[in-house]
């Protein structure tokens, strides 16, 4: 059985207006938004501008959201306004739903107001389900954020205890126990399901005006009266899913970890150099983790949690599976110089994103003690400080044109289908190809000869010895754009350089455009 | 006479005591007992034997640094073709240890990217080929020094844009510690001193016909100056690299 909290912020844009106004003041004054002014956003609306969210000032006035602009005026003369931003409270929402992954590994944004945490397994971490609850609502009150928590079940069920138990409660009042999901949402009104308001209002009409006189309704009459128009606000779907009788989803923010390891700091870390003592904590736990499972890690990630609300998040991948301690360590000294302290960090989860099955390796008596050593471990330590795409292998592809005929891949992936064509297959390849051809100026004694001189980055070259063409011949399926037919010439000057020249489209096939050069490729 | 027998009668031990003494200047890991038995017990020849006359007596050192610069900017393709060659001659594909080849952003804008069919020409199994592209050119002597360092590399072929002597210095102190070669190409030239063993400079020179084919190239033809070498002295020889047998020969006067 799953347990979940569900986390209301009610006046969420406009915290986050007055967290990041005290940001950009570093806590100087007091935002304009904050005081006995009543505030409000307001946002357009179909007949002029409405209330998007008010303070508690404006809402002990009487105004609520959704009211027009010139009715609050009306009610409140002294209501101080600024427009809405609901993009960047999104980001900050998700921004803060990454900062909750410190309570549970899976964390979820509901709607535009809310937040999930499947806290299966980890309330015993706080000391309890209460007690983690008093923490969250402390740590959010810390934060300057107006919260009401839920505990149940199910999503919905959490969902209903959050933001329609009365306010004046305790968080711990807002628990439903294990099982008692349906006693505890029962006198909760019908709005509480999160249903469409149609068909809320249509339920108030018909005298249903709680959850338990719902649930006592027969099921096909409910299925008749209320048929699904659209599949996730279905009355009886909403039910069935806050009584716990079908699941729920939940789409995390953060991929949840195959194992993690986590470490409360009592004081908050400010310099960078505490990132690298934390790490020395968490890895040998971690590796230990993994060693018991027969795991090795491909993608690790260590994820700051800072006392000011944000999440740093500082990740180390590695070509093949792999579970030593050093080795992670390592890489993570590359990259861990990144994170960003900020007001200090007071807690730390190592994550193992992405994890294979590792079995312990036999080395074999027959190879070599030196040189057997895991060229990955490079590999790793090249990507970790130059980047994921710094290194890679290079493997054939079956096609004729040179530029794809070979294809970059990441190391450590399967061999490719297609081996390398022989050395004695065909003509001479450059072993430097340029990415796009540079364009030449060719004399030629005839249109289809080899050139006689050409002129490439503005020195002319003599020809001494050419030998093509060699034609290579568009393939039927390339786009239009492609199609043009090379000859291609490996060219001597008489400097002795080489170069892999090339003519574009065919000779006296169109009078107007004549055949292009371009130097394709060098050779040694 | 008398004394010549003498000598000859021992030979050998004049040979043990010049291979005790190439270890202690570690000369080359190829007579150096504490690395005989790691896989780089074969000697590194160019095999044209002007050239091999001027290298100490136990060849090419396997654990040490080589620069080769154009002796022209446009000759860059040719001082690291060669490279490519001298590697070619000394690694065995068999074994499966990767090439790693650093390219410069420079070096890359200028000449062209690694392409794989060509350095199988080249006599080098792109299979096993580990390319680097660095985004910054001052990251290329920290991955060669990591490359070295990590000693499971058949070689690090690089391309540096500038490289100071301190950070030679330290390339070839890495070489020896991972016991792999290391094969700079130097495209500021061979200006600047630099603690590596042997450098060349290597130029374009026009070359011969294809045997079948009057009006194609023939076999590449090269001038190689070693410009520096320790144990060695410097030389000047035009040779030609021959890609289907690995193999270098001298170049005869002028074909043509």
């Amino acid at each position: 059985m799953k347990r979940v909290i569900s986390i209301w912020l009610p006046r969420w844009p406009i915290d986050r207006l007055c967290r990041e106004r005290a940001q950009e003041s570093a806590g100087a004054t007091q935002s304009a938004a904050v005081g006995p002014t009543p505030f409000a956003l307001i946002a357009a609306g179909r007949r002029g501008p409405v209330l998007w969210s008010v303070d508690c000032a404006a809402g002990a006035a009487g105004l609520h959201c959704g009211m027009r602009l010139a009715d609050a005026r009306a009610l409140c003369a002294n209501l101080a306004t600024e427009p809405a931003d609901p993009m960047s409270d999104r980001k900050g929402l998700e921004r803060l739903a990454l900062w909750c992954n410190r309570f549970a590994p899976c964390c979820a944004i509901d709607g535009d107001d809310g937040l999930l945490l499947d806290i299966t397994g980890c309330a015993h971490l706080f000391g309890g389900e209460a007690a983690l609850m008093n923490e969250i609502t402390e740590r959010f009150v810390g934060l300057g954020i107006d919260t009401r928590t839920g505990l149940a079940d199910t999503l919905g069920g959490a969902r209903a205890l959050a933001r329609f138990r009365p306010q004046d409660l305790r968080p711990e009042e807002r628990i439903a126990g294990f099982g008692e999901v349906g006693g505890a949402i029962a006198d909760l009104p019908v709005e509480a399901l999160g249903i469409a308001i149609a068909d809320a209002h249509l339920l108030r009409r018909l005298g249903i005006v709680t959850i338990g006189a719902l649930d006592r309704l027969p099921r096909a009459a409910l299925a008749r009266r209320f048929p699904c128009r659209k599949q996730e606000d279905g009355v009886l779907l909403r039910l069935d899913r806050a009584m716990g009788r079908c699941a729920e989803p939940i789409s995390p923010v953060a991929r949840a970890p195959a194992c993690m390891e986590r470490l409360v700091l009592s004081e908050p870390l400010i310099d960078r150099d505490g990132v690298n003592a934390v790490l020395d904590r968490l890895m040998p736990g971690l590796v230990a983790t993994l060693d018991r499972q027969g795991l090795g890690v491909r993608n690790l990630v260590l994820w700051c949690y800072r006392v000011d609300g944000g999440a740093v998040r500082c990740a180390v991948s590695t070509a093949r599976a792999t579970r030593s301690e050093d080795h992670l360590l390592r890489l993570f000294r590359e990259t861990a110089g990144t994170v960003d302290p900020g007001f200090g960090i007071d807690c730390a989860a190592l994550h193992a994103v992405r994890v294979e099955p590792l079995e312990p390796v036999q080395p074999l008596l027959t190879e070599n003690g030196h040189r057997c050593g895991d060229v990955n471990l490079l590999i790793d330590r090249l990507r970790a400080r130059l980047g994921t795409d710094a290194v890679c292998r290079l493997e054939p592809v079956d096609c004729h044109r040179p530029e794809k005929a070979e294809r970059e891949t990441m190391p450590g992936r399967d061999p490719a289908p297609f081996s390398w064509p022989g050395v004695s297959d065909g003509p001479q390849r450059p072993f430097r190809l340029f990415d796009r051809p540079e364009p030449v100026d060719v004399i030629a004694e005839a249109p289809e000869s080899p050139p006689r001189l050409f002129t490439w980055r503005g020195a002319c070259r003599s020809v001494a010895r050419a030998a093509g063409p060699e034609r290579i011949e568009p393939e039927w399926w390339a786009d239009m754009c492609e199609r043009t037919v090379r000859d291609y010439y490996s060219i001597e000057d008489s400097d002795g350089r080489r170069y892999w020249l090339y003519r574009a489209g065919r000779c006296g096939a169109d009078r107007r455009s004549q055949p292009r050069w371009y130097v394709h490729g060098l050779y040694g | 006479m008398l004394q010549t027998r003498a000598l000859l009668a021992n030979s050998a031990d004049v040979t043990a005591l010049r291979h005790h003494i190439a270890a202690l200047e570690h000369r080359s890991s190829a007579l150096c007992s504490s690395v005989v038995g790691t896989g780089l017990s074969k000697s590194w020849w160019l095999g044209v034997p002007a050239l091999d006359a001027a290298l100490p007596e136990t060849g090419l050192m396997v654990d040490g640094l080589h620069e080769a610069a154009g002796a022209t900017v446009a000759d860059g393709p040719t001082a690291s073709a060669f490279l490519a060659a001298l590697l070619a001659r000394f690694t065995d594909d068999d074994r499966g240890n990767p090439v790693l080849i650093c390219q410069s952003r420079h070096g890359m804008a200028r000449f062209g990217r690694v392409h794989g069919p060509g350095w199988r020409d080249l006599g080098l199994e792109p299979a096993n080929l580990l390319v680097l592209r660095a985004g910054r050119d001052g990251d290329v002597p920290w991955a060669i020094e990591e490359g070295l360092r990590c000693g499971v590399l058949a070689a690090v072929l690089a391309e540096v844009e500038e490289l100071s002597f301190t950070a030679s210095r330290r390339l070839s102190l890495a070489a020896r510690e991972g016991a792999t070669p290391a094969l700079l190409v130097r495209h500021d030239g061979l200006g600047s001193a630099s603690a590596a063993c042997t450098r060349w400079r290597v130029s374009a020179l026009p070359g011969g016909s294809d045997p079948f084919d009057e009006d194609a190239p023939g076999l590449p033809r090269w001038q190689l100056e070693l410009v520096r070498c320790r144990g060695g002295r410097p030389v000047t020889c035009n040779v030609e690299w021959n890609r289907e047998t690995g193999n270098f020969h001298m170049a005869a006067a002028l074909a043509d």
